[in-house]
C-alpha cells in the first residue's frame, strides 16, 4: 500500500490555496526582521493562521486516506473520508500510463502519474495522482514494458530538425493567447500587473509607430499584430520545449514514447488499444513530402496541451516499413478518388466566402466611416486564411481517396486546412454514412462519411465521389448501408 | 437472473439530508435577509420542493429503480417519469468506482460505477452486499473488494 506525495496535501487543502503564494510573497518582500513586529503581526492574525491550520489538517487526513494499491492485476486507488471512493483499473484495461516529471516537483522527487482506458465519452484521464519517484516507478511498472529484444530496431529517430518544424508548424497565435490568458487568470493580482504594463507598452509603442512609419495602418491593428506574433513565438517555445528529446521505442505490444524538457513526459501505450493512425500535414507540408504521425489511442494526447504524436515530421517516403507494426503504411494507391468535376463540393464555401470578405468591409465602412480602416485590415487579414484555404480545398479535391485492402482502410481527406491520410483497421469502423444532396443527384456523386471507434467522435469525410464507388467502398467495409438505388 | 432492488435504508439517509440541507437554507435566508415576507416565500418554496421531494419523488423513483442481473450482463430498470432501461455486458466493463459511506450497511448509500466504452453505467442505492455481489461478477472485484475490507 502507497501514500500519494506528501505534496498532495496542499493540493486536498484548498484547490486555489497556492493562490496564497502572491500575498505571501508580498509579505515577505515588505518583511523587515523585529521581534516586535512578529508579535504584533500574530496578535493580529492568530484567526487566519488558525483557519489556515484547519485547512491543512483536512488536507493532512484527506491524504492519509488516499491510498494506492498495486496489486497482481489492478492499480486500486481509495480516496475520500467520509464519501470513500474506491477505483480499480485492471492492468490489461490501461490503454495509456504516463508518468509526469516536472521541473518544479524535482527537488521534491515528485511525479505525476496518470492512466486511462478505452472508457469514457470524453477526452477524459481515468487515475490522476501525485506520487514519488518510488511509487511511480512501481505504478509504471506495472504496465508493459518494450521488450529489449523484441524491439523494432529502425523506427525512424525524430531528430532536432523534425521537432524544430513541428514546433513551427504546430504553434499558433491562438494558442499562445491561451497561454497569457490563462497566466492572466491563475496568476492572481501579481501576473495582471505585468501583462497589463506590457500591453500599455505595447499600445504606447504601436501608437509612436502609428505615428511616425505606419500612418495608413490603425494602431489598433498594428497592436493585434504585435500580439498575435508574440503570441505564436511564446506559443513555438513552449512547443519546442514540449516536444524536445523526443524519443520513441516498440515492440509488437507496447509502446514507449518520452519528450520535453521542462516538463519531461514518458508514455507506455498498449500497441492493440491504438484505434487508428492518421498522417497530418498542412499544404506546405503536403508539396515537401512531409508527415506528421499521429495516433489515436484513449489517454494519448488527451489533454489540450499535447498532441498525440509518434513522429513529429518525417518525410512520408522515409516512413518504409519501418511502422507497419504499428499500423502505418506508407505510398497507398487510392483505389477510390473524388470525380474531379465535383471540385464544386470542395472549394464552393471558401470561395463564396473569399469573395464576399471585401464587399462586406465596404458594406461596415459605409455604415461606420470611423472604422472604415480597421475593417479594411481585419478584411486583409481574413481574406490571407480564406485563399488558403481555396488552395487546400482544391489540393485535396485530387488527393482526396479511399482504398481497401486486407483488413486495413486508408481514408486520404481533408479538415479546415489539414490533410489527414487515416489508417485503420476494418473493424474499428463503427459507422459509415453515404450522403447526396441535391446538387450531387443529377451528377451521381454523393459524400461518404466514416466514423471510426475513439474516446471522442473521428469522423472523416470524402466529398465527390462517385455513388456506385461510395457503394463499393460500403461494400468492402461488410456495412449494410447501401444506396436504394443500389439495393434495387 | 437475479433481481436487486434498493436499500429502503437510501431513502431514509436521502430523507434526512434533504431535510438537513432544507432547514440550513431556510436558517440562511432568515438570517441573511431582513424581509419578512421574502424569507416566507423563499421558506414556503424551500419547505414544498423538500417534501414534495421527499414524499413523492423519491419514494416513486426507489419503487422504479431496479437492476437484473445475469451471467453475461446487467440491466438497470429507472426513471420515474420517464422510464429508462440500461444494459451493459461484464466483457465491456473497463473499470469500476464503488462510492461508500461510512456505516454503508445502515445508510444505505452504496454506489458502482461501471465504466465501459463510450460512457458509464451507475448503479445506485444497493445494499452492501448486493454491491460487492454485482462487483463479483467483473473481473476487477477482488481487489475492489479487498480494498474496502482494509479501509473499513
Amino acid at each position: 500500500m502507497y501514500h500519494e506525495h506528501p505534496l498532495r496535501i496542499l493540493r486536498y487543502s484548498a484547490k486555489n490555496i497556492w493562490l496564497l503564494l502572491f500575498p505571501l510573497l508580498r509579505g515577505i518582500q515588505a518583511f523587515h526582521f523585529d521581534p516586535e513586529g512578529i508579535y504584533a503581526w500574530l496578535r493580529g492574525a492568530w484567526f487566519d493562521i488558525l483557519i489556515l491550520g484547519v485547512i491543512i489538517m483536512f488536507g493532512l487526513v484527506r491524504w492519509n486516506f488516499s491510498r494506492i494499491d498495486i496489486t497482481e492485476d489492478s492499480i486500486v486507488h481509495r480516496e475520500g473520508v467520509l464519501l470513500r471512493v474506491r477505483t480499480a483499473i485492471p492492468i490489461s484495461s490501461i490503454s495509456v500510463a504516463i508518468a509526469e516529471y516536472p521541473l518544479l516537483l524535482i527537488p521534491f522527487r515528485g511525479v505525476r502519474f496518470s492512466c486511462d482506458t478505452r472508457a469514457g465519452l470524453l477526452k477524459s484521464i481515468d487515475m490522476k495522482l501525485l506520487v514519488t519517484r518510488k511509487v511511480a516507478a512501481q505504478l509504471m511498472k506495472c504496465v508493459p514494458e518494450v521488450d529489449r529484444k523484441k524491439k523494432l530496431a529502425d523506427i525512424p529517430k525524430a531528430d532536432i530538425w523534425s521537432v524544430l518544424l513541428f514546433s513551427v508548424f504546430f504553434s499558433s497565435g491562438f494558442s499562445g493567447a491561451v497561454y497569457i490568458a490563462a497566466f492572466f487568470f491563475k496568476g492572481g493580482d501579481i501576473a495582471q500587473d505585468i501583462i497589463t504594463r506590457s500591453l500599455s507598452r505595447l499600445t504606447e509603442t504601436t501608437s509612436k509607430l502609428t505615428f511616425g512609419v505606419l500612418q495608413k495602418i490603425p494602431a489598433t491593428a498594428i497592436a493585434v499584430g504585435i500580439f498575435f506574433i508574440a503570441a505564436w513565438l511564446l506559443s513555438f517555445i513552449v512547443n519546442l520545449f514540449r516536444y524536445s528529446r523526443f524519443h520513441v521505442e516498440s515492440d509488437s505490444k507496447s509502446l514507449n514514447i518520452g519528450c520535453g524538457v521542462i516538463n519531461r513526459r514518458v508514455y507506455k501505450i498498449t500497441s492493440d488499444h491504438i484505434n487508428f493512425t492518421d498522417l497530418r500535414q498542412n499544404l506546405i507540408m503536403k508539396l515537401c513530402g512531409a508527415v506528421t504521425v499521429n495516433i489515436n489511442c484513449a489517454g494519448y494526447g488527451a489533454d489540450s496541451q499535447h498532441l498525440p504524436v509518434l513522429m513529429p515530421i518525417k518525410r512520408e517516403r522515409k516512413l518504409g516499413r519501418s511502422l507497419e507494426p504499428l499500423g502505418v503504411v506508407g505510398g497507398v494507391k487510392l483505389d477510390f478518388r473524388p470525380s474531379p468535376a465535383g471540385i464544386g463540393s470542395y472549394i464552393f464555401w471558401p470561395v463564396a466566402a473569399a469573395l464576399a470578405i471585401f464587399p462586406l468591409s465596404d458594406l461596415l465602412s459605409e455604415f461606420f466611416p470611423r472604422w472604415a480602416e480597421l475593417s479594411l485590415f481585419a478584411a486583409i487579414m481574413l481574406e490571407i486564411p480564406t485563399v488558403w484555404l481555396v488552395a487546400v480545398k482544391t489540393t485535396a479535391t485530387f488527393t482526396s481517396g479511399v482504398s481497401i485492402y486486407d483488413k486495413k482502410l486508408v481514408i486520404r481527406c481533408s479538415h479546415w486546412t489539414a490533410f489527414h491520410t487515416v489508417i485503420a483497421d476494418k473493424e474499428n469502423v463503427v459507422k459509415v454514412q453515404i450522403y447526396q444532396s441535391f446538387l450531387q443527384k443529377p451528377s451521381r456523386r454523393c459524400t461518404l462519411c466514416v466514423w471510426l471507434c475513439g474516446e471522442t467522435v473521428a469522423k472523416y469525410r470524402v466529398r465527390a465521389l462517385r455513388l456506385r464507388d461510395a457503394a463499393k467502398i460500403v461494400e468492402l467495409l461488410e456495412h449494410d448501408v447501401r444506396h436504394k438505388n443500389e439495393k434495387n | 437472473m437475479k433481481t436487486y432492488k434498493p436499500d429502503r435504508h437510501g431513502l431514509t439517509t436521502l430523507r434526512l439530508l434533504i431535510m438537513l440541507a432544507s432547514a440550513i437554507l431556510i436558517g440562511a435566508v432568515w438570517y441573511f435577509i431582513p424581509v419578512k415576507m421574502i424569507v416566507l416565500i423563499i421558506a414556503a418554496a424551500v419547505g414544498t420542493a423538500a417534501i414534495f421531494s421527499m414524499f413523492v419523488y423519491y419514494p416513486l423513483y426507489f419503487r422504479s429503480l431496479s437492476y437484473d442481473s445475469t451471467e453475461r450482463e446487467i440491466i438497470k430498470h429507472s426513471g420515474v417519469f420517464i422510464k429508462s432501461h440500461q444494459a451493459v455486458l461484464y466483457s465491456t466493463v473497463q473499470y469500476t468506482t464503488v462510492v461508500t459511506t461510512p456505516f454503508a450497511r445502515h445508510t444505505g448509500f452504496n454506489f458502482v460505477i461501471f465504466f465501459v466504452y463510450g460512457g458509464q453505467l451507475r448503479l445506485l442505492f444497493l445494499r452492501y452486499d448486493d454491491a460487492m455481489e454485482i462487483l463479483s461478477r467483473t473481473s476487477v472485484s477482488r481487489n475492489v473488494e479487498g480494498g474496502d475490507r482494509d479501509v473499513s
